[in-house]
């Protein structure tokens, strides 16, 4: 908690980041009290509740899309998925790469070889080919099913800095003194490496979670997002499918990558604000 | 005790580095002080430093973490990175080759307010750097002569040639074998990591070396070789050496002069020898006392009692009243400044010339109202 | 081959308890590793062959001294239980380390406690500094409420001359080395152990700070009773502490006995070596001449047929570089590892 609260104080970059995402997620959560007013209560995913590329008013701030959906209820809810996705893929893969890279890095030895050696392939198989073939071949494409399947090449990087640092904290004289202070390994475990680990976790959130929102919007440009709602990908893809360039529809074009850039940018502002305070306060202020 | 002394070849003494009189000044620092801005405050690592180094000494720069003395001489480099800054002082320096700099006169250089532009033909040919740490600051993946010969070649308008020749002069005057210029440096010991070091930064004549705590990870074998490495260098090519360390026995073994550094500020400079045998200030009192003495029969020391003071909120009047067994009223009002000794303060005739002492002891309304 | 059971004598006698078994012994410890990497091969033994007996009745200092390279450190993680020998045996209070039952291993726990070199990264930073403190109540059982634990804790920061109030609450970033290491002290203080081992404790922090906790360390031992291994490489300190010393050279004993005797007589040319390395500290007798640094890299293999330290010898000659010295007694208590003081080699 201290080092967030001291993150924040410190870095600008840190604070921009923190401002622009809870922007976001609150536009995100506020988004269907906006949108329902306009669509009422079908799935704003479903195409052809409207008339196709009405110009923009009152009831249609922004006109409607190719496929006769409302353009705003669009926009709100592709961010409202592309962030679920986001968030839940790289949960669940820093929470994966943790595990891995917690008892690769403690234990050492057969397990860490035998555990290091199977994250090292997933990163070096080439994630994207896999990635369609997979959504390809699954029938059911919901959101949670994507989330899933974009999280399980995003835990080998949370895997990988979690073990380094384990491995590093284990040799520490504090872990020694609280071995010879009669601390059994658990308790060093949960008291002395996990608080440290922290700051580590979150970077690795913030990464993943990145790395899950663009493995996202790979396999949806190409038109294999999610079946049951609008996400951020999904809409580049329909702009290039109407052709809106060709046709002036700028906004439609611009805005999802728009927002994308946005929410990649907070989270990696984030992460290098966390990661400048860390370096920071290993120096002593009096400048030895 | 033994015989303290092993092989037969002598090399000039203490004694004998006297006749080579420091002469003029070389660089003269006055009012230094270097601040940090920190979320908590101003902190003052430097707050108010007078100090002269002449040429063809060597002075050490004495005090205990903390106390600013690395701050300064990085404040002289110019490598004060922020949150430090450098808010007011000068540091006039005169170099004595100037040929490759631009638009100097015989005049001094500010080394405080100079344009870094001006900096860069400086360093390493009139002013040479020992970090702390220096010897892991080699590059690993170099050899130890490429190193170096790039870095002349870099500097000076010399061949690749005159270069490799240098460098092989300068490793053969720290002791070292010319088979050492072939390695990397990961096949050295330390003691040979750090004499590189102090060859490649003395390569071309440089007038001023700074160090700072060369020795402090090494052993005392390859301390000793080190220190009297030191030693030889100054005298072979006459440059002055600020030798910077909270270890006084090493300043007794090699500094001609010494300033003793406490909470930012110079509190005594004098010789060596006057500061050992007669020290006047209080802390530099406590100091020597705090030496642990292998010569003399054991006794138990007290050290100087209290915590050091913090750079955000360094004591009022003189800095060191709150830990002084001497403090009276006006050490916790008014700041002592550095002044000269008068001759009635030592007594037993002994020079003064150079001392100079921040105390209120040494001063005449002490006399008059103490004493 | 040394005898094994001289060694052991001579160490018994040397720093041998008066009537009990020593606390902490170390018998014939050896520590190997295997060292690979381009060019170096085979086996470097760390320490090879180091006895030494520690008692607590009456309470003793020992100073350890060596280099960088000498095993002083793997020396000390051994008798701390860090770390397992790769021969011989440490004991505590007579039984073997390897066999001690979870109660005995606790009281060892309880009884050897170290002192680390690093200031800084024996506190995890991400507590306040009081934590090793309250760790060690409450582990030890040494308090039994909230409020004993808080009067306990200022005594002992007092007991080492550090204001409770100006320690607790902060966090380790925010003292400096001297206090840091204070409050090291002032957690043995708390658990009162029959032995200390510290390992290089003073190196890190500046001079006059060093001599306060070096007095702590002298009035454990006088008024709490608490014996001390005290590793260093500086003689300077060790002759401070007094007591017994021990000196290692490449992982084996050089030379050991009564400090004041061995300091004043120093009878292996290692040790006379090291004397002459430490600095007067008088600005009007210093070295005149330079010293003979044969700097050759430490023996790379674990060779059992000559004396470590024959390549950096002065006074090397025939049987040096031919068989591993044994421990020749020089004095009464004065012991050396070298074949000038071996009687078979003495000139008639």
């Amino acid at each position: 908690m201290q080092f967030l609260i001291n993150s924040w104080k410190n870095s600008g970059k840190f604070k921009f980041g923190v401002i622009v995402l809870v922007v976001l997620v609150l536009i995100a959560v506020c988004a269907p009290l906006i949108y329902r007013p306009i669509i009422g209560d079908v799935s704003p995913a479903r195409p052809g509740v409207f008339q196709r590329w009405l110009p923009a008013s009152p009831q249609h701030p922004l006109g409607t899309d190719g496929h006769g959906r409302d353009t705003l209820t669009d926009f709100l809810a592709g961010l409202q998925t592309t962030l679920f996705i986001g968030f839940f893929a790289g949960f669940l893969a820093t929470t994966v790469g943790v595990i891995v890279g917690f008892i690769s890095g403690y234990k050492g030895g057969a397990i860490d070889t035998a555990l290091i050696t199977f994250t090292n392939i997933l990163l070096i198989i080439p994630a994207y080919p896999i990635l369609v073939g997979l959504t390809l071949v699954l029938p059911n494409k919901s959101m949670v099913t994507v989330a899933l399947i974009v999280a399980l090449f995003s835990w080998p990087f949370a895997a990988r800095t979690i073990r380094a640092q384990v491995m590093s904290m284990k040799e520490q004289p504090y872990v020694e003194l609280a071995k010879v202070t009669g601390q059994g390994d658990l308790a060093i475990i949960f008291t002395e490496i996990m608080p440290n680990l922290l700051p580590y976790v979150l970077m690795s959130f913030a990464f993943s979670t990145v790395g899950a929102m663009v493995a996202e919007v790979g396999i949806a440009v190409i038109g294999l997002g999610p079946s049951d709602a609008i996400s951020l990908g999904m809409l580049i893809n329909f702009a290039g499918s109407w052709g809106a360039f060709t046709r002036g529809l700028y906004l439609m074009l611009l805005l999802p990558p728009a927002i994308l850039i946005l929410i990649f940018l907070s989270l990696t502002l984030i992460n290098r604000g966390m990661e400048e305070y860390l370096n920071p306060r290993l120096q002593n202020v009096t400048g030895q | 005790m033994n015989d303290r002394n092993t092989s037969p070849t002598p090399i000039p003494t203490a004694a004998t580095a006297k006749a080579i009189r420091p002469t003029d000044d070389l660089l003269r620092i006055t009012d230094a002080r270097i601040w940090y801005k920190t979320i908590a405050g101003e902190a003052k690592v430097v707050d108010g430093v007078d100090v002269t180094f002449y040429r063809n000494e060597v002075f050490g720069l004495a005090g205990e973490s903390g106390c600013g003395k690395s701050t300064l001489v990085e404040g002289v480099l110019r490598l004060i990175k922020a949150p430090g800054y450098i808010r007011s002082g000068q540091a006039m320096f005169y170099p004595k080759d100037r040929a490759h700099l631009n638009g100097s006169t015989d005049g001094g250089i500010d080394l405080f307010s100079i344009p870094f532009a001006q900096l860069r033909p400086l360093r390493w040919r009139n002013i040479a750097y020992i970090p702390q740490g220096a010897m892991n600051s080699l590059n690993p993946v170099m050899r130890i002569e490429d190193q170096i010969t790039d870095a002349i070649v870099e500097h000076t308008k010399a061949t690749k040639n005159e270069a490799r020749d240098k460098m092989y002069e300068r490793l053969t005057m720290v002791g070292l074998p010319p088979s050492v210029a072939r390695m990397f440096p990961h096949q050295l010991s330390g003691g040979m990591k750090q004499r590189v070091t102090i060859a490649a930064s003395v390569t071309l004549n440089p007038d001023l070396l700074v160090a700072d705590e060369p020795t402090t990870a090494l052993d005392v074998n390859v301390q000793r070789a080190i220190l009297q490495e030191l030693k030889d260098i100054r005298e072979k090519l006459g440059l002055t050496v600020v030798y910077v360390s909270h270890d006084m026995a090493v300043h007794a073994e090699l500094a001609d002069r010494m300033g003793i550094m406490y909470a930012g500020a110079m509190m005594e400079i004098g010789t060596t020898t006057q500061i050992f045998k007669n020290p006047l200030h209080p802390y530099t009192q406590g100091l020597i006392r705090s030496i642990p003495d292998i010569s003399k029969p054991r006794v138990r020391v007290e050290g100087i009692p209290g915590l050091a003071p913090s750079p955000l909120r360094w004591p009022t009047g003189c800095r060191f009243h709150p830990r002084c067994p001497f403090a009276k009223e006006i050490c916790r009002a008014v700041e002592p400044k550095l002044m000269p000794v008068q001759p009635h303060h030592v007594g037993n005739g002994q020079s003064t010339q150079g001392r100079q002492v921040a105390c209120h002891i040494y001063t005449e309304q002490w006399d008059q109202q103490h004493a | 081959m040394l005898d094994t059971t001289v060694t052991q004598s001579i160490a018994a006698a040397n720093f041998g308890p008066v009537d009990d078994v020593p606390i902490l012994e170390a018998r014939n410890v050896t520590k190997e590793f295997t060292s690979g990497g381009a060019g170096r091969r085979g086996r470097i033994a760390a320490v090879d062959q180091v006895s030494l007996a520690l008692s607590n009745n009456p309470p003793q200092i020992i100073s350890l001294v060596g280099e960088s390279g000498s095993g002083k450190t793997t020396f000390s993680r051994m008798l701390l239980g860090l770390t397992p020998p790769s021969s011989g045996e440490i004991l505590f209070r007579g039984k073997s380390l390897a066999t001690l039952t979870k109660p005995e291993w606790n009281d060892y726990r309880r009884q050897v406690q170290p002192v680390f070199q690093d200031p800084y990264g024996i506190y995890n930073p991400f507590y306040r500094i009081e934590r090793v403190l309250e760790l060690a109540i409450r582990n030890f059982k040494l308090a039994s409420s909230r409020k004993e634990t808080y009067d306990l804790m200022h005594e002992a920061l007092e007991a080492v001359d550090l204001r409770p109030n100006d320690i607790i609450g902060r966090y380790p970033h925010q003292l400096s080395g001297g206090e840091r290491q204070r409050v090291m002290l002032a957690r043995l203080y708390l658990l009162k152990p029959r032995v200390i081992i510290a390992d290089e404790p003073v190196s890190m922090i500046d001079a006059a700070v060093r001599t306060l906790f070096l007095n702590i360390l002298i009035d454990f031992k006088d008024k709490y009773g608490i014996s001390c291994l005290f590793i260093t490489h500086n003689l300077a300190t060790a002759h401070y502490l007094g007591g017994k010393l021990m000196v290692l050279c490449f992982g084996r004993v050089a030379e050991s006995g009564d400090l004041d005797a061995v300091i004043h007589t120093p009878s292996h040319p290692y040790t006379q070596q090291l004397l002459q390395s430490v600095p007067t500290i008088d600005p009007e007798n210093r070295w005149t001449d330079k010293m003979d640094l044969r700097t050759v890299e430490r023996p790379l293999t674990h060779e059992a047929n000559k004396c470590v330290f024959v390549e950096r010898c002065p006074l090397a000659f025939a049987p040096c570089s031919q068989q591993r010295p044994g421990d020749y007694r020089v004095r009464d208590d004065q012991v050396a590892a070298c074949f000038l003081h071996d009687p078979a080699h003495m000139p008639k």
